[in-house]
């Protein structure tokens, strides 16, 4: 998961290939704005909070915790796939 | 799984039987599909799903002669409506027990008062069951329940019955209409018709918050200590495990901390209104 650019928006998504990583772009944030620029060079992580959230993967919003079928009580498996994060961003 | 189940995993119950409280009332027994029921301390809840719909906080109000929990529940919403109409042999789950429920060693020696509105005398059904007991143990036993008319009030046949086993139990309506004879408004006001020794009682109460703001105040203007006077709080709550934080409430996580707290530790927090 990584910095794309899509729909004018650096969002933090799964990328595809190394090349559809959001170099060459920035973005310019105030309140109640957003717009995606041209960056100065080749930065790849040049780039402020997107929209999107590292957190969605540490912890998922919504996760299937067990199935219930008349008296039969079933845990799910944790849906926990291999993910590598780049260009994670504190906020 | 190492380590046991999820503690957010519920374990089935069958629904034993259904008894009718009131029109939007029912008690159900609930026995576990296998093995025993855990234990339980009275005041403590548990975690009830509706299968497909959700999951409920409901406090236990007793324990049944077959083993099982009984628990009775208003419908106020999806989850409540579907427990209430769940019919004997249907399958709901159960986690818990869970909470801190209502110190009864500390009630040896001294007078109690149990103060209940409504639906609020479900939790404490199993303490007055501890209470008298050990009726020995205890000074006098005075029961208050409020109820909004004569035929809302909640388990009659057990007040009757503590009655003959020697509590002093006042029942008290907002709303009299024609056949009732006994005491009308606030439970409160029956503090003044009962016989306790202020600094040697402990009370109990549980109700909607304001009814219990109310009757600790005036327990505690009449000389009983703030440390002496239990009230068991309802927040909304999703995990029941302090994890989530949905019930917290200042420091403390009801869930855990609670239902029950002392008066002395809850009273400053009552103000603060639930978000
Ligand atoms: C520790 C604890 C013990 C509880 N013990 C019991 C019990 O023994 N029996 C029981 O029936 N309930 C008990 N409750 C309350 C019960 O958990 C709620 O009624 C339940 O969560 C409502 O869920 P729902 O999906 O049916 O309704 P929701 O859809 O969540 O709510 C429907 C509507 O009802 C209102 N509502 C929710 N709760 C209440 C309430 N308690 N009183 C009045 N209106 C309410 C909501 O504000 C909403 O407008 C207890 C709660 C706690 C925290």
């Amino acid at each position: 998961m990584g910095p794309v650019v899509r729909e004018r928006v650096i969002r933090f998504e799964e990328v595809p290939s190394a090349d559809r990583l959001a170099g060459g772009w920035t973005d310019v944030q105030e309140p109640g704005r957003y717009r995606l620029a041209e960056g100065a060079d080749e930065m790849i992580f040049s780039f402020a909070a997107s929209p999107d959230s590292a957190k969605r993967y540490t912890q998922p919003p919504r996760q299937t915790l067990f199935r219930m079928r008349g008296e039969h009580v079933e845990e799910a498996e944790p849906d926990a796939p291999r993910v590598a994060l780049l260009g994670v961003r504190a906020t | 799984m190492i380590g046991g189940p999820h503690p957010m995993t519920p374990a089935p119950y069958r629904v034993r039987s259904r008894r009718p409280d009131r029109a939007d009332t029912v008690t159900l027994t609930l026995e576990p599909v296998r093995g025993d029921c855990p234990p339980f301390r009275p005041g403590q809840f548990t975690m009830l799903y509706a299968p497909g719909v959700g999951e409920i906080a409901v406090s236990i109000s007793g324990r049944a002669r077959s083993g099982g929990y009984t628990q009775t529940i208003r419908a106020v919403g999806a989850v409540s409506a579907a427990l209430c109409g769940k019919r004997p042999g249907d399958v709901v789950g159960v986690r818990g027990p869970y909470g801190r429920g209502w110190d009864v060693p500390a009630a040896a020696g001294l007078d109690v008062v149990v103060v209940a509105g409504g639906l609020g005398l479900a939790p404490l059904r199993p303490l007055v069951r501890a209470l008298l007991r050990e009726r020995p143990r205890h000074g006098r036993i005075s029961v208050i329940a409020g109820s909004r008319a004569p035929g809302l009030l909640l388990y009659p046949q057990d007040l009757a019955r503590w009655a003959r086993q020697g509590a002093d139990v006042r029942v008290t309506v907002d709303h009299p209409g024609h056949t009732w004879r006994g005491p009308v408004g606030l439970v409160t006001r029956l503090l003044d018709r009962i016989v306790f020794e202020p600094r040697r009682t402990c009370a109990f109460v549980c109700g909607p918050e304001p009814m219990m703001r109310a009757a600790a105040a005036e327990l505690v203007r009449r000389g009983v200590a703030p440390g002496r006077v239990e009230l068991s709080l309802e927040r909304n709550m999703k995990c029941a495990v302090t994890r989530c934080g949905h019930c917290q409430l200042g420091p403390l996580f009801v869930c855990e901390d609670g239902p029950v707290l002392r008066y002395d530790r809850a009273a400053g927090l009552l103000e603060v209104r639930e978000l």
